[in-house]
């Protein structure tokens, strides 16, 4: 493990050096033509509205809550933890199996595998490698990423599991964009339906997520295969297809 | 300075491979850079060159993708050592042979890629979806390993490990 986190450590130059040339130079150009802002006021302000952001997420799931009982629990909402402001670095993997982002911030930041990144949006997945420079993120949408959720209005609890990439039915500008499929939320009480538009936040049970962040809204819902369960289609919140600006949830 | 260009080229290579975008239309399949590479060690280097140039690349895909450490370089020297055995029948120059053994090992290393990491439980993909991958990846080798074979192989001469004389001598013997 060390060695590949070393060896992780000293591509992170290259990686970077792309990612100048990809992403710095006409961003740069940008800024001598818009030179009324700043490129460090935005981030400042962009890391502002995040914190505000999750607050109110946290403050939703909170109403809807035993207040009590979630503190005997020992639960924490976002708004307590420090979030670490990342830029996407790269998109995927080196070998394609895998539907995560390489971030600019690791282990030098306090980041370690295991916690939540989100964006002003909501959340977009959770580290899983780091190294001193970099760590990855995988995202919502991989069908390997399962996230303990539940529907705002309803209180009802479900998995949320990735839909993978839309190649079947997908419109051809989806299937070369490598547009992602709705997330699915399994194993919902049936005692509870699931409307169109609810909000679905993370419960916080598994302790990878903390409770409250916002993940996606409901598409559709129907009865599951086994007839014990709904099951529903949840469009992500966030823009997973252009994210930029990533913050990870740190202790 | 064999040592080094190879490092160089695998290094860029890497490097392309992740920031290359992956279309679903192929089923998210990477273009084989590194794949590329191997074969291009294996069909014009020798067989110590090919199993450090496999050993490497292998190492540099796991290093930047959630792929334990080891699979991809095993993979790798089984490609190139199969490669390897068809050094001496392929024409040098011909553009047809990394095609053919782009387009063949890219889709041989999907299907072992996916039989080491499902049994790990790493991934879970459909089998439309892993069949799209194998067809995506096959074609991306194909389109890109005859690329390869023509830029590495003038850098190398350019950097003077391979000379036009010494491959004209190797044409001549067979």
């Amino acid at each position: 493990m060390y060695i590949k986190t070393g060896s992780r450590g000293n591509l992170a130059p290259f990686q970077n050096l792309m990612s100048f040339f990809l992403m710095k130079i006409p961003r740069t150009m940008a800024s001598f033509v818009d030179s009324g802002k700043a490129l460090g006021e935005q981030q400042k302000m962009m890391e502002e509205i995040a914190n505000l952001r999750q607050e109110i997420q946290g403050m939703k799931a909170l109403e809807a809550d035993n207040k009590d009982l979630r503190e005997q629990l020992g639960f924490r909402s976002i708004s307590k933890r420090k979030l670490v402001l990342c830029e996407v670095v790269a998109r995927g993997d080196a070998s394609g199996w895998w539907q995560t982002i390489t971030l600019n911030r690791g282990s030098e930041d306090g980041i370690r595998p295991g916690m939540a990144a989100v964006t002003t949006d909501g959340l977009i997945g959770r580290t899983t490698e780091t190294a001193r420079r970099t760590c990855d993120v995988l995202l919502i949408t991989d069908p390997n990423c399962k996230v303990g959720c539940k529907l705002v209005r309803t209180g009802a609890y479900g998995i949320v599991r990735g839909g993978g990439v839309a190649a079947i039915g997908a419109t051809k500008l989806e299937m070369f964009c490598a547009a992602a499929q709705p997330c699915s939320m399994d194993y919902i009480s049936k005692e509870h339906p699931a409307l169109q538009g609810d909000e679905v936040v993370t419960s916080g049970l598994g302790g990878t997520y903390p409770a409250g962040l916002l993940l996606g809204r409901v598409e559709g819902a129907r009865i599951d295969p086994s007839k014990l369960f709904q099951q529903a289609d949840i469009v992500p919140a966030a823009q997973l297809s252009s994210l930029k600006y990533v913050f990870v949830a740190v202790e | 300075m064999k040592w080094l260009v190879m490092a160089f080229v695998m290094i860029c290579g890497v490097v392309l491979q992740t920031f290359i975008p992956a279309y679903a239309i192929l089923g998210q399949a990477k273009l084989p850079l590194l794949l590329a590479l191997v074969l291009y060690y294996a069909l014009r280097h020798d067989s110590n060159c090919m199993l450090l140039a496999a050993f490497f690349a292998g190492f540099l895909q796991d290093v930047l993708s959630p792929i334990p450490l080891g699979y991809s370089s095993f993979c790798f020297c089984i490609v190139g050592l199969i490669a390897g055995r068809f050094r001496n029948v392929v024409m040098i120059e011909s553009a047809l042979p990394p095609l053919v053994f782009g387009g063949a090992a890219g889709a041989a290393t999907t299907v072992a890629f996916y039989l080491l990491l499902a049994k790990e439980q790493l991934i879970a993909c459909p089998l439309w979806y892993l069949l799209l991958k194998i067809i995506g990846t096959g074609v991306l080798g194909a389109l890109c390993t005859p690329l390869i074979f023509l830029v590495a192989g003038k850098f190398d001469r350019m950097m003077g490990n391979v000379t036009m004389k010494e491959e004209t001598v190797v044409l001549d013997i067979e």
